[in-house]
């Protein structure tokens, strides 16, 4: 292992035993319980997004372009909104967990397939403005949201709305197992085609050239793209720029092109950051601020820093 | 659309707007109002309406405005974080001066708006392209960041109790005695009419505005303190009504072409009908409840703006 | 052998090619030749099968090119793009091994390792095997994508421009390299090439297309003649011949 993933490795461990024991009481079964919980949402936040923003960059050739900069993640909420809408609260459906998660990610794998369609294949298109329709839909999506909540009920609209969203106060124990069951699902789906994401980075020619089914791996990562963006949605909420930060941190520090490897080490930074920042909010800002804000705040001022960058060139 | 049908849909629109509520009122009460009905009018409708009238107006204008400075098609007070800074403007205001009134607020928005939108402006003159589509992502991240320093100050000082529906735009509070500032827009039209040449002739480039004899530095600033001031009024008296200070423009350019002087009646004209409908839309939807109009032009708008950058990419 | 049939091949309402029929021969070095827009990068991704013709079949030694599974394709057929990723950490030794993926995988064994060093020996490039790919230049990389492809070992390489942006060094370099591939080692080169003096002096056969169109097709010293080229170029020619070379003299001053 390089120098880098045993250093990151190492701080992930440090923020997680940190996370857990600092000023516990360890007698405390609500409090440690809670932590525990709080800590293994975060895990499997961290995979899925490294997962997702990783494999993502690879399959649209660039290194700017994350799945919540493209709306992914208010797509999601956006059609929890409308499965209410369609069905009603009362509905079966509706009060599944499962089912309203099997809907929702329905809607982002067909919303992933026609990016790819129409924005993704044809490469001589602008990363920027791909990036700009995508920032703008995801205004639009939310946008909606707001409006079709209202429509629902706008009495209730703050509980619609917080009923629509868990945070991490909120996961209950049987929502982390389903997500642990599907992540761990599809991680053991996708780990045979690491190598042929490797591959995938030399581009669609090379690709096929090399006997890799282009066209057809990147269906099934998209897939499993949508499907990781919902569990974690599902879990904390939209985060939109801390996959743009972790990424580029990850290729910063990592010398490799190897795949498993650069996931390994995203989903470790990203791991460190967001228990870093919930550590922050337990400790230090006394739960004043939720993790969605300070995470998507330091993650945008990352990106817009990039952006400084790009302009300047 | 001729100039004269164009004034006829905004009378009509405007007409459905003061008569549509949950008190109803018809068409003779106009012209003859009863006494409980006169107050409903005077209190609620026509202010409400006018502010309707006058802030879609305003944004349009706003928006062809900070387009020509920057000569992109794509940057207006959304996408520049004009908004934003007005928005933290007035919660710097809230938080020095928390027992000031309605003046305090307007001069700490316009101050942090003109400032912030000036240091975007400038900063993108060195890099401006025509057709590049770099700056409106950089100033939707621009916006982004100012928003959350916003929400991290409020909900830290405890200023506002809920960030996400502060500052929502909704007209519903536009009563009489709160929203008289409004009409401060009225004179800044005018100067924009002024003005309008000018800002024309920035649009066309620093090289071709020095060789006409053009201040471009005192023009540009003109713009933008223009843009400020309006921005921060219309912040202050309903809220944040994001987009259609981009989509107006750019529509009305596809119709009219790019002469301001010309278009700019147009501009406002366009402006308000657009704004009057989609509140009327909000009254109507979930009657006698209301959606904030923010909500409904937020989402046409982004998907109208869509529709553009869609078309303009092929 | 190759042959292709009434091959048609439309982008949007633009047709780039028109009812092209061919045989290509195996055992050789084949140039496409034409002006720009003649289609013959099109025609080469269709033997590729990057993309699907229009109408027309194409056969690979006598089976239908569209038969193929992937994975068998990939052993028979290799191609080199025009334009190639440089910001990967990747190490030229490693996108050589890239070369091996139809046959291993990703798992590099003992065969594979010994088919990446010969490809490092028959381009040279021992020296800067552990560089880089974003440090090395770009005739450097184009080199180390050549290599990728020869360590595929297939028996038909097809090449995109593959002298595009390489000093002349490099591109004689690449030119005996291929030779090499076709008389030593039995392959069947197909390269769409820009220069008409190289396509003239290193291939067997040459095919020249103009808008999408075959204009002629023939082995290199038939075709190679003054009245040919100006029918294919629309320019005047003076060609000057020696024992081993010829030199297709086009400047006008």
């Amino acid at each position: 292992m390089s120098r880098q993933a045993v250093i990151i490795n190492l701080a992930a461990l440090l923020m997680m035993v940190l996370f857990v024991f600092f000023r516990a009481d360890i007698s405390d079964v609500f409090i440690m319980t809670g932590r525990l919980e709080r800590l293994f949402t975060l895990v499997l936040v961290s995979l899925t997004l490294a997962y997702s923003t990783i494999v993502f960059q690879t399959i649209s050739a660039n290194r700017i372009l994350t799945p919540s900069l493209m709306g992914y993640e208010h797509l999601f909420v956006l059609s929890q909104v409308l499965m209410l809408m369609a069905l009603g609260s009362g509905s079966e459906l509706v009060r599944s967990k499962v089912w309203s998660f099997v809907f929702s990610t329905a809607i982002m794998t067909a919303y992933s397939f026609a990016l790819y369609v129409l924005l993704f294949r044809n490469h001589k298109k602008n990363v920027y403005y791909i990036l700009l329709i995508g920032l703008v839909l995801g205004m639009f999506f939310s946008a909606t949201t707001q409006f079709l909540q209202m429509a629902i009920d706008p009495n209730e609209y703050g509980y619609v709305q917080s009923a629509m969203f868990s945070s991490l106060g909120r996961t209950s124990i049987d929502t982390l197992a389903i997500a642990l069951l599907v992540v761990a699902a599809l991680l053991l789906y996708v780990k045979r085609y690491f190598r042929y994401l490797d591959v995938l980075s030399l581009g669609r020619e090379y690709a096929l050239g090399l006997g890799v089914d282009y066209d057809d791996l990147v269906r099934k990562q998209l897939l499993a793209i949508s499907v990781l963006v919902s569990v974690s949605t599902a879990l904390v909420g939209p985060i939109t720029f801390v996959g743009i930060f972790v990424s580029g941190i990850t290729y910063r520090l990592s010398a490799t092109a190897s795949h498993a490897r650069i996931i390994g080490l995203a989903a470790g930074i990203a791991l460190i950051l967001m228990t870093g920042a919930q550590f922050a909010i337990e400790h230090i800002l006394n739960y004043r601020h939720s993790l969605s804000v300070l995470i998507n705040l330091l993650g945008g001022s990352y990106f817009f820093v990039l952006m400084i960058k790009q302009l300047r060139k | 659309m001729r100039w004269s049908l164009l004034l006829c849909c905004l009378i009509l629109f405007a007409a459905v707007s003061v008569l549509l509520g949950v008190e109803r009122l018809d068409l003779a009460s106009l012209f003859h109002p009863g006494a409980g009905n006169r107050d409903v009018l005077w209190i609620s409708r026509i202010p409400r309406t006018v502010t309707l009238i006058l802030t879609g107006a305003g944004l349009s204008i706003c928006g062809v405005i900070l387009q020509q400075l920057t000569q992109n098609k794509f940057i207006s007070p959304t996408t520049a974080g004009t908004l934003d800074a007005a928005k933290l403007g007035v919660l710097f205001g809230l938080l020095f001066f928390p027992q000031s009134g309605l003046l305090t607020k307007l001069i700490f928005g316009m101050f942090f708006c003109f400032s912030l939108t000036a240091l975007f402006t400038f900063s993108m003159i060195p890099v401006v392209k025509r057709s590049t589509v770099l700056i409106p992502v950089f100033g939707v991240m621009y916006g982004y960041i100012l928003n959350a320093v916003a929400n991290v100050i409020g909900v830290q000082f405890n200023i506002v109790q809920n960030m996400e529906s502060w500052m929502v735009g909704n007209f519903a509070k536009t009563l009489k005695g709160q929203y008289e500032v409004i009409y401060i827009l009225l004179p800044l039209f005018a100067v924009c009419y002024c003005y309008a040449n000018r800002f024309t002739i920035v649009g066309l480039g620093r090289g071709f505005t020095a060789s006409i004899g053009v201040n471009y530095m005192a023009v540009t600033c003109v713009g933008l303190m223009l843009t400020s001031i309006m921005v921060s009024i219309t912040l202050l008296t309903v809220g944040s009504i994001p987009f259609i200070d981009l989509v107006i423009p750019n529509l009305v350019s596809l119709i009219h072409g790019d002469n301001l002087r010309k278009n700019l009646p147009y501009m406002a004209c366009y402006g308000a009908i657009t704004l009057v409908v989609c509140d009327i839309m909000g009254r109507v939807v979930i009657y006698p409840y209301e959606i904030p109009c923010s909500m409904i032009v937020g989402s046409l708008g982004a998907l109208l703006f869509l529709l553009i950058l869609i078309r303009k990419g092929r | 052998m190759i042959e292709i049939q009434s091959i048609c091949k439309k982008y949007g309402q633009h047709p780039v090619l028109k009812n092209i029929s061919l045989s290509i021969p195996k055992g050789k070095v084949v140039s496409l030749i034409g002006p720009n827009g003649a289609g013959k990068s099109t025609l080469l991704s269709l033997i590729a099968r990057l993309e699907k013709p229009g109408q027309g079949t194409i056969t690979l030694d006598g089976i239908g090119l569209n038969s193929y599974p992937l994975s068998t394709l990939s052993k028979k057929l290799s191609f080199l793009k025009q334009h190639h990723v440089f910001d990967l950490k990747l190490k030229v030794s490693e996108i050589i091994g890239f070369g091996r993926f139809p046959h291993s995988q990703g798992r590099l064994n003992q065969e594979d390792h010994q088919k990446i060093e010969e490809a490092i020996a028959m381009m040279d490039l021992s020296a800067i095997r552990d560089a880089y790919i974003d440090e090395i230049s770009g005739g450097q990389r184009q080199l180390a994508f050549l290599a990728m492809i020869i360590a595929q070992d297939t028996e038909y390489i097809l090449l995109d421009e593959p002298l595009n942006n390489l000093d002349m060094k490099h591109a004689v370099d690449i030119m005996q390299t291929v030779r090499r591939l076709v008389r030593d080692f039995g392959r069947t080169v197909i390269a769409v090439i820009h220069d008409i003096n190289f396509a003239a002096n290193y291939s067997d056969y040459i095919v020249g297309l103009k808008g999408g169109e075959v204009v002629f097709c023939g082995e290199t010293a038939h075709m190679v003649n003054e009245e040919m080229l100006r029918k294919l170029y629309g320019i005047d020619f003076r060609i000057m011949r020696d024992d081993t070379t010829v030199l297709c003299n086009y400047y006008k001053i």
